[in-house]
């Protein structure tokens, strides 16, 4: 592209940039001089917050239980939002289509704060979920499904779901039919189809969806807190609790590294995006 | 030969609106078919329902004797060259082209061998990793023939392949397409707009109008007996006169119109005072000077120079007639007087549209 077509999308963009970045790059500003700043009577900007979190073992397990976490919901909201997408787009009846967006959206209806109680209920030792297994012809369990992450990972999965599952429908009816047509006249059965070219084609947006699920399961606070019992720690429960004791150069650092964290897997994500579809832009 | 794609009363409507009308054909094995039509009149969409893209609305459709209805695209004997090409966009050029073969589990070195055999007849050998939107329309027409004749069905189908392409590829791809055809007996179901070019390739051609098959014919039969007024003049240029039944004798019709004779073969239900409209050639009419005291002679209104032919455009009588004269040393001027005449057999009567008898 010449860069005199590259300047109209930027001119386009100026609005919704000042609207979004505006506050980010002041925030960021700000974070980041907390994140130098060594005390009220310190000696002046320097790098030791950093260096302790950073030499600190503690640090890097609240790390890798928030990457795991956000990884693995992430994995499971689109191994269930993909077919769900499909489910719904294969609904012709006009009524049946609206209730099952209703549905889809439910999880949104509700405060996070009353819906993580609610599963803290589902999935108690006694609760329904046990219950369940428990009467079942196996007679499984009772499973511990709650303050560890398995309950987290369950919860989340239920919120973010609606995330994933919109920008999936989106891809999905921008396929052409006609692709599909060609697939099946050059013997693909319906299996074949969605494999060969439905799945491939919704990529982008399958790549969206795992990029939104990942930023808000990455730094989500209410849920980890409420179904892990305060024994899931993760980055954005530490920086809760350091602003809370008035850490406020420790919360700081946290922060950037979560924020860090969110951007690093986005453009990770939209580099596997671009490379997918690169075939197609030539 | 045996009959190999049969169409019986097929029909098509879309929320109501008729689009394919009681079409009956039987189109033979290892033929080149051809349906020719004006744009709109049902071509794209008989393709489809053989294809098994759309179902018919009425009628059947068998292939190789077996009944199609239940039968799903995937399954069914044909590929289809989409008009709209529909290549897949993530898939490179050897990808799209592979697709069938290896659906079908073709063994890894014949995929390649096959793919490289088709890209050397399209003319695009070394283009196998481009991703298809970076080719030109003309490259990924060529790209959607090679996806489905290497995979060599019994009929294929195709609709305007050669559309986008110049003469000389055109002209290319012709003979290949002819050749492929040809080697590997496949039946061929072709659509095109252009006459011209279902003219050069078809065994037989059926021509289309707003979802009728009004002729089914091998070119020569269709250009020298047009059956109705629609293919007399969608088939080459033609006079189109209407007169009147003068008389019936010895089995031929003595048609009157603005004071010219015609004869013509009787159609069975032909009565003496019944109009009738005979198509006549440009081609058939000789032009010769008029007598000095021929009052009703035709005018030269036009003459065009075409290099190995001068076409006229004569006037008179109440006619506008056209003729072409090939092999004169010097083009006769505007508004010199003519006699126009032709030879006994050089006039068809035509029906009106729709009116085919296309078997
Ligand atoms: N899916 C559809 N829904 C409604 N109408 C349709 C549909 N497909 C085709 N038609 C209509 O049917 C008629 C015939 O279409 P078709 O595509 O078969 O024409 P065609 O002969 O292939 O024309 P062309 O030479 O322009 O490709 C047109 O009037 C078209 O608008
Ligand atoms: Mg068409």
């Amino acid at each position: 592209m010449s860069a005199s077509t590259n300047t109209k999308p930027l001119l386009l963009l100026a609005p919704s940039a000042l609207v979004v970045m505006a506050p980010f790059v002041a925030s960021l500003v700000i974070l980041a001089a907390y994140s130098v700043d060594y005390g009220p009577n310190g000696v002046g900007p320097d790098l030791t917050i950093w260096r302790n979190f950073l030499s600190d073992g503690y640090s890097w397990s609240v790390i890798a239980t928030s990457l795991r976490l956000a990884a693995s919901v992430t994995l499971i909201t689109l191994l269930v939002a993909y077919p769900t997408a499909c489910a719904i787009l294969r609904i012709r009846n006009p009524l049946l289509s609206a209730i099952a967006y209703v549905i889809l959206f439910s999880p949104l209806l509700m405060s996070v704060v009353v819906r993580s109680y609610g599963w803290l209920l589902l999935l108690a030792d006694r609760g329904f979920v046990n219950s369940l297994l428990a009467a079942s012809p196996f007679g499984l369990g009772p499973y511990r499904l709650i303050y560890n992450e398995t309950g987290v990972v369950i919860a989340l999965v239920h919120i973010l779901l609606p995330f994933a599952v919109l920008p999936i429908i989106g891809a999905l009816l921008q396929i052409p039919p006609i692709y599909r047509e060609a697939a099946a006249d050059l013997g693909a059965g319906p299996a074949a189809i969605v494999w060969k070219v439905t799945f491939p084609l919704s990529l982008p947006g399958v790549i969206v969806a795992a990029e939104i699920v990942f930023a808000l399961a990455v730094s989500a606070f209410v849920t980890p807190s409420v179904l892990g019992g305060g024994r899931v720690l993760v980055l954005s429960r530490l920086v809760y609790e350091n602003i809370g004791n008035v850490q406020w150069g420790l919360a700081a650092v946290q922060a950037l590294i979560l924020l860090a964290i969110a951007v690093g897997a986005l453009l990770i994500l939209e580099r596997f995006n671009r490379s997918t579809f690169a075939k197609r832009a030539g | 030969m045996q009959p190999d794609v049969v169409l019986s009363r097929v029909e098509k409507s879309f929320a109501g609106d008729a689009v394919v009308r009681g079409v009956d054909l039987a189109i033979r094995r290892g033929e080149f078919f051809s349906l020719l039509g004006p744009s709109g009149c049902g071509k794209t969409t008989t393709l489809r329902m053989i294809a098994g893209l759309e179902a018919p609305t009425g009628g059947s459709i068998s292939i190789r004797g077996v009944d199609m209805a239940g039968v799903p695209i995937e399954r069914r004997p044909t590929n289809l060259v989409f008009q709209k090409l529909a290549l897949f966009p993530h898939l490179d050029v050897f990808d799209n082209i592979a697709f069938g073969l290896k659906l079908r589990k073709t063994p890894a070195p014949e995929i390649r061998r096959r793919v490289a055999e088709m890209l050397d007849i399209v003319r695009l050998s070394g283009f196998e990793t481009r991703s298809v939107a970076s080719l030109s329309g003309g490259q990924q027409q060529r790209v959607a023939i090679a996806r489905a004749v290497v995979n060599e069905p019994a009929v294929l189908l195709l609709d305007e392949p050669l559309g986008a392409l110049d003469l000389k590829l055109q002209t290319h791809l012709q003979e290949e397409l002819r050749q492929i055809q040809r080697a590997l007996e496949m039946t061929f179901v072709y659509v095109t707009h252009n006459q011209a070019e279902a003219m050069a390739m078809s065994d037989r051609i059926g021509v289309m109008n707003a979802g009728r098959l009004e002729q089914v014919g091998a070119p020569a039969d269709l250009y020298l007996r047009p059956a109705t007024r629609f293919v007399a003049s969608f088939i080459g240029q033609t006079n189109l006169i209407d007169g009147r039944i003068d008389a019936i004798e010895d089995g031929k019709l003595r048609i009157e119109a603005g004071g010219l004779r015609f004869v013509a073969d009787a159609h069975a239900g032909a009565t003496v005072g019944a109009p009738a409209t005979v198509s006549l050639r440009p081609e058939q009419i000789r032009l010769t000077k008029a007598r000095d005291d021929g009052s009703d002679a035709l005018v030269i209104a036009d003459a065009t120079f075409m290099g190995a032919s001068v076409n006229y455009r004569l006037q008179g009588r109440g006619l506008t007639l056209l003729a072409q004269a090939t092999g004169e040393a010097a083009p006769l001027p505007v508004g010199a007087r003519v006699d126009a005449t032709w030879l006994p057999d050089a006039a068809v009567t035509v029906a009106a549209d729709g009116a085919g008898t296309a078997k």
